[in-house]
């Protein structure tokens, strides 16, 4: 038997060999001198159950490297990426952020992929003074943490307003399905409100959990009220689902969805047709940047690209667009994001922050509709 | 009308045909088998693979599909539950989690992340009653399901393997010298359970059109309620809990809308096990076939610390560790912490009483949101705000618990799973109160006689003095009379009735105390994290603060903090292995289950 002593040195030896493999494994500080290499930090669920969107960030990210890198970098410096895997945890996206901070070399951060996670940490970017650039955080209170949060995702206030003016040329009386997030209710609440000063009525409505994978008794209920459109709030997945299993339901009805991209038309395969949307870019546009980019992507993935892969790149040739503004530095960035006037985006052509760290005087989205599988422009 | 009820009972078929599997095994080596749910993704994905990238007809996919799913289940036996027979059942059910997690990245690693389309090999839509459609899909599920019944059911009955499947479940140290080979029939009854969940998967991924690696644990637990609803053990029980659970969710959800959803499942738990615990179709079983509890004091003594050792500890942590780690090492330190208290409420509960608790995010959860709503958007100074996080969590977890005092086992531990769902299914709903989904932003850090505390040094300081006095009281009241009586709940509560305690009131009594600390840990979180939501109280946070205590030795305090260290603190070392991760940790966690599964604080008996 080993004795008690011993054990206790042996406990005393592993916490203090895992310290010194956690110093050994984050990687030297190093401080940005000027030359070398320009670091974003990433912070993405690379693992665990929201892992599909941090693939789809890479591919963003990559294409965007890959043409920032070919135009010369920031200043004739290669711009790189360092990814931690947060699994959209705010357990471990508070530890990472506090790693990205420690790390002179990081200029700005990108992510993360859901609010919980990009929230909890925000007090650290925030006291350290590193720009925390949450494109995919629709939550309005996200960019109120502080000075250094920043979302090119344009506010639900505006987008959903005009989703609903598109949607109200398609219907009169509206059954409303929505995710019970924090995103979800808000932009159902400003439907209700816009829904009623447009004379529009919604026949049901009702909130259900991102993980449903079954819609039918919601559908039953929402063909029983009669409605014109069947409208869901939700993403891709959920689009797909509902549209694959309305026709089991019995519904008749038209199907707007709040998001419908590529990978929801990929995933609901014949049942897409007929899907209706709104969006500020599709595949087939024929904005020149968009021609460009989605021919880009083609070139490199060999499919058409979806959502959250368009929010990634564009989120990175913005923070890239505002260091060659500033300067390649952490400072740099925010004052570069804070003064453009034209940072780029495939999404919305060229844009500029406001005040409140959103996007200002976002373009109008128009109605799409998929037909043959392709999204083209839709008459109401 | 109709309509719902056939939504729902088709529905429902899908999780009757995940939980015929997990009755199997359970009914024949008295294990919850975790890993049910990953052998049920791992046949979907499997399945979509060989008909839509290599494209096999239906029928050869699935017997290959039924071949592999078989081949992971006896491996799941060999590898994480024969080894375990001797020691208490915790163990292998804790092997299951790990094998699910190892099994779950696996799959994500070997296929990637992204949802897919399972191809529509079968009809879903050329039947119709009224506006309803339905297809040979549907049709065929449910034969599946009726077809289980009754051929498992007369092979179980009338041939020699099964009688030998059910004279194991009986009593399997009686069958073995009858002459039964116990270790090929359990192994038998595996394969097949495994077999059947691959079956499942593939008729399921058909059905959900929409597959990703990560499909797996929701289905495990929803079929899990399904199983218990039925009776564990049963298989007509099982497939009548399943379509029974479908019904009322479809139409629970035509009334309420489906916000509402995991509150209606959890909910159902929670009332069968009050008003008949032993399901529609099951009988609740003697004490002795509990597969939860178990003494665990044969399973290993804690090492206990002397007073100058503990001290120099301490003065370690408090002295040395804030000069010498840096910002990153100590917001690291901090999660360490408050996971470490988070794991001391189990303490014990779990330890000492014996009474698993699958569900300590519930407490947590209430902890955290009171301590938020008070102190940020009533004003309460934080100190107060903490104590009343504490309380209101005991008070919460107590009323909600005390109708399943009177039971014990497995099903208090099914029953703690779902308090802890409900309280977050509960707080998602009552918006006026919570936000719901929204969450709760801006929430103020601790300040302390007017001074903020913002620093991770200070943040880790914090935690470290709230660690010590739960420490101090958990310590302090398993050294009590206390403490004996609640060892003695642990060890033998017959005998405790028969002395003259009443061992419900000693159980609620070591519930509340750890809800208490649990309420404390989610008040240092919520402050240090400035933001709170639902989704981040999930049933994978109750599963780690459980399996810290195991890895530490549940009746250890140290243990627990012990365990917190590794298992929070080590990911964070890992993070050089970035995708194999969490891989290396379900790896990790197996290897030590399998080989110290009396824990790392403790001392074999």
């Amino acid at each position: 038997m080993i004795s008690s002593k011993r054990r206790l040195l042996i406990g005393a030896l592993t916490t203090t060999s895992l310290l010194v493999l956690a110093a050994c494994g984050e990687g030297s500080g190093t401080s940005a001198d000027g030359t070398g290499p320009v670091y974003f930090g990433v912070s993405a669920p690379v693992t665990g159950q929201y892992a599909e969107y941090g693939k789809f960030y890479k591919q963003g990210f990559d294409l965007a490297l890959d043409q920032i890198n070919a135009d010369g970098g920031v200043n004739g410096r290669k711009v790189k990426l360092k990814w931690e895997d947060s699994q959209s945890d705010p357990k471990q996206s508070v530890p990472i952020a506090q790693k990205f901070v420690n790390d002179k070399s990081i200029i700005a951060e990108l992510g993360d992929f859901s609010s919980p996670a990009s929230m909890a940490a925000s007090p650290v970017y925030e006291r350290n003074k590193l720009v925390q650039y949450g494109f995919t955080n629709s939550s309005p209170k996200f960019t109120l943490g502080g000075q250094y949060m920043w979302s090119p995702g344009i506010s639900q206030a505006t987008a959903e307003v005009q989703q609903t003016d598109e949607l109200a040329k398609f219907g009169k009386k509206v059954a409303v399905i929505y995710q019970n997030t924090d995103w979800g209710k808000q932009v159902f609440e400003i439907f209700q409100e816009r829904a009623e000063k447009l004379g529009l009525t919604v026949t049901y409505s009702s909130a259900y959990l991102p993980s449903t994978t079954d819609f039918r008794p919601l559908l039953i209920k929402a063909r029983d009220s009669k409605p014109d459109l069947v409208y869901d709030i939700g993403y891709d997945n959920d689009a797909a689902a509902i549209l694959t299993q309305a026709p089991k339901a019995g519904v008749t009805a038209k199907i707007f969805t709040e998001q419908l991209t590529a990978t929801g038309i990929k995933l609901a395969g014949e049942s897409a047709e007929g899907a209706l949307t709104t969006a500020t870019w599709f595949p087939n546009s024929t904005e020149p940047r968009v021609k460009a980019f989605t021919k880009a992507f083609k070139a490199k993935y060999g499919h058409v690209p979806g959502a959250f892969e368009v929010y990634a790149y564009d989120a990175l040739t913005q923070l890239v667009h505002a260091a060659k503004k500033g300067g390649a530095t952490r400072q740099g960035v925010y004052q570069g994001l804070k003064s453009s006037a034209d940072l780029p985006s495939v999404q919305y052509g060229k844009f500029r922050f406001q005040s409140d760290r959103r996007p200002a005087d976002p373009p109008t989205p128009v109605a799409v509709i998929v037909k043959n599988g392709e999204q083209v422009p839709a008459e109401g | 009308m109709i309509d719902t009820l056939l939504a729902g009972i088709i529905h429902g078929n899908t999780y009757a045909l995940v939980a015929i599997g997990l009755s199997l095994i359970f009914g024949v080596s008295n294990v919850v088998n975790f890993a049910q749910g990953s052998v049920f993704a791992a046949g979907t994905m499997s399945g979509w693979w060989l008909i839509a990238e290599q494209h096999w007809p239906l029928w050869a996919a699935i017997a290959g599909v039924c071949a592999f799913t078989a081949v992971l289940g006896l491996a799941v036996n060999l590898l994480a539950v024969q080894p375990l027979a001797k020691v208490p059942p915790i163990a292998a059910l804790l092997a299951t989690y790990a094998v699910s997690v190892v099994l779950d990245n696996l799959s994500q690693v070997v296929f990637g992340p992204d949802t897919r389309r399972f191809p529509q090999a079968l009809d879903t839509l050329n039947f119709h009653v009224g506006g309803f459609r339905f297809g040979t899909l549907d049709v065929v599920m449910f034969a599946v399901s009726v077809g289980c019944i009754l051929l498992l059911g007369g092979f179980l009955k009338f041939t020699k393997y099964g009688q030998a499947i059910r004279a194991t479940a009986q009593d399997s140290d009686a069958a073995l010298q009858m002459g039964v080979p116990v270790g090929r029939v359990r192994n038998l009854s595996f394969m097949l359970a495994s077999a059947l969940g691959g079956l499942a998967g593939v008729l399921v991924g058909m059905y959900n059109s929409n597959i990703s690696p990560s499909s797996g644990t929701a289905a495990g637990l929803t079929a899990f309620t399904a199983a218990t609803l039925g009776g564990l053990g049963s298989l007509p029980g099982a497939v009548l809990g399943g379509l029974a659970l479908g019904i009322v969710e479809a139409f629970g959800i035509s009334y309420w809308g489906a916000g509402v959803d995991n509150l209606i499942i959890f909910g159902v738990l929670l009332l069968v096990l009050w008003l008949r615990p032993g399901g529609l179709l099951g009988k609740v079983p003697l004490i002795s076939a509990e597969p939860l509890t178990g003494t665990f004091l044969g399973g290993g003594r804690p090492i206990r610390l002397r007073w100058w050792q503990a001290l120099a500890l301490i003065g370690v942590a408090a002295g040395v560790v804030p000069w010498v780690a840096d910002d990153y090492q100590l917001t690291t330190g901090t999660q360490v912490l408050i996971f470490a208290i988070l794991a001391l409420s189990l303490t014990l509960v779990s330890g000492s009483a014996a009474q698993i608790s699958l569900g300590q995010a519930g407490p947590m959860a209430v902890g955290a949101y009171t301590s938020a709503l008070l102190v940020g958007e009533h004003g309460w100074p934080f100190l107060a705000g903490l104590f009343a996080a504490g309380l209101a969590a005991a008070v919460v977890g107590t009323v909600l618990m005390s109708p399943t005092w009177r039971l014990s086992g497995h099903y208090v531990s099914i029953a703690t799973l779902g308090i802890g769902a409900v309280t977050v299914a509960a707080i998602l709903n009552l918006d006026w109160l919570t936000h719901g989904p929204l969450g709760i932003t801006a929430i103020p850090p601790p300040s302390l006689f007017g001074h903020q505390i913002i620093t991770p040094t200070e943040t880790y300081l914090l935690d470290l003095t709230v660690l010590l006095v739960a420490l101090g009281l958990v310590v302090r009241l398993q050294k009590s009379f206390l403490g004996t009586v609640w060892s003695a709940v642990g060890a033998d509560e017959t005998a405790l009735g028969a002395s003259g305690l009443r061992p419900a009131d000693y159980k609620a009594l070591a519930y509340a105390v750890g809800a208490f600390v649990a309420g404390l840990a989610g008040s240092l979180l919520a402050h240090q994290y400035s933001y709170l939501d639902p989704t981040m109280f999930s049933p994978e946070l109750s599963m780690l603060a459980l399996t810290i205590i195991v890895l530490g030795g549940m009746n250890s305090p140290f243990g627990a903090v012990l365990g917190a260290v590794v298992l929070v603190g080590a990911p964070e070392v890992l993070r050089m292995a970035q995708d194999a991760r969490l891989l290396t940790y379900g790896v990790l966690l197996l290897l030590l289950i399998r080989f110290r599964p009396q824990g790392l604080w403790a001392r074999r008996a």
